[in-house]
């Protein structure tokens, strides 16, 4: 059974036509939340980065990422210290910080054709100043309860991880989908 | 009586609606400035990542219609084309079509 990867134009111009000529459609929608290190900070473009620029620094895109400051990432759970490395843009294993995103996959098939659109929306990022106390191996040189920028993913909006179809598209949410 | 005369009228032409996606070789402002003109207001906004590349969605909607712009992100060396989508009237996708 083919099945045919589609950007975002090819993808709605497909189903425009089908449409067109008055065929009943249904697509698929399946919608996933990773959190496995695909997106380091060290390779997201300027634009993204700059919303971390309270925190991370780097020199350029690609280069390592290092805490501007000590924060805690209240998604992962976890504290970093100042100058701690948060992604390393030599050793690609070497992610301490990564950015969590939704994977979102559209699909749809016609006279056993697969048409299939996908597409990551990276969660943003809040940064806030919050008093809160520190973990044990961070103590040296950070007293107690302290005011410290608190770091948290927030998902994106529903708007911007669906596509805008007619009425007439029926489209079921579906948990996984199986390439045959 | 009115008010639900107008929701029905609103219900209709999201019946009517169609879809359009085409590429653009105008700078996103100059489409910004004609949604503006046609009063679409920006709802939401994400960065995606599709086709390996990064995008700034961006979803403008007026009463009816949704209009999404991707635009890519990044030090990009070749001429960037901003993506589209329209869910809206034929006049609309006119409209947006002639700038495009």
């Amino acid at each position: 059974m083919p099945f045919y990867e589609c950007n975002e134009n090819h993808f709605i111009e497909n189903l425009r036509r089908i449409l067109e000529s008055h065929v009943k459609v249904v697509v698929n929608r399946s919608l996933i939340q990773h959190d496995d290190g695909k997106y380091g900070l060290s390779f997201i473009p300027d634009f993204e980065f700059k919303k971390y620029e309270t925190i991370a620094e780097r020199r350029r895109t690609r280069s390592t990422v290092y805490a501007a400051k000590p924060f805690y990432d209240n998604y992962h759970r976890r504290f970093h210290m100042e100058e701690e490395v948060l992604h390393s843009g030599k050793y690609h294993n070497l992610k301490n910080l990564s950015i969590p995103y939704y994977k979102v996959e559209y699909t749809f098939s016609i006279w056993k054709d697969t048409y299939t659109h996908s597409f990551d929306v990276l969660f943003t990022p809040g940064i806030k100043l919050e008093k809160r106390g520190v973990p044990q191996h961070a103590k040296d040189n950070i007293a107690n309860d302290v005011l410290i920028h608190t770091l948290n993913f927030l998902p994106p909006d529903e708007k911007s991880i669906k596509l805008s179809l007619p009425k007439s598209v029926l489209v079921f949410d579906v948990k996984r989908m199986t390439r045959v | 009586m009115h008010i639900r005369r107008q929701c029905k009228s609103v219900e209709a032409r999201r019946e009517t609606l169609k879809l359009k996606s085409m590429p653009s070789f105008t700078p996103v402002r100059t489409i910004e400035a004609k949604l503006a003109e046609l009063s679409f207001e920006e709802v939401s906004s994400a960065t995606v990542v599709s086709d390996g590349r990064f995008w700034h969605k961006r979803i403008f909607e007026n009463a009816s219609e949704t209009i999404t712009v991707s635009d890519e992100v990044g030090n990009v060396i070749y001429m960037k084309d901003p993506v589209i989508t329209i869910l809206g009237n034929s006049e609309t996708i006119e409209r947006i079509r002639k700038i495009a």
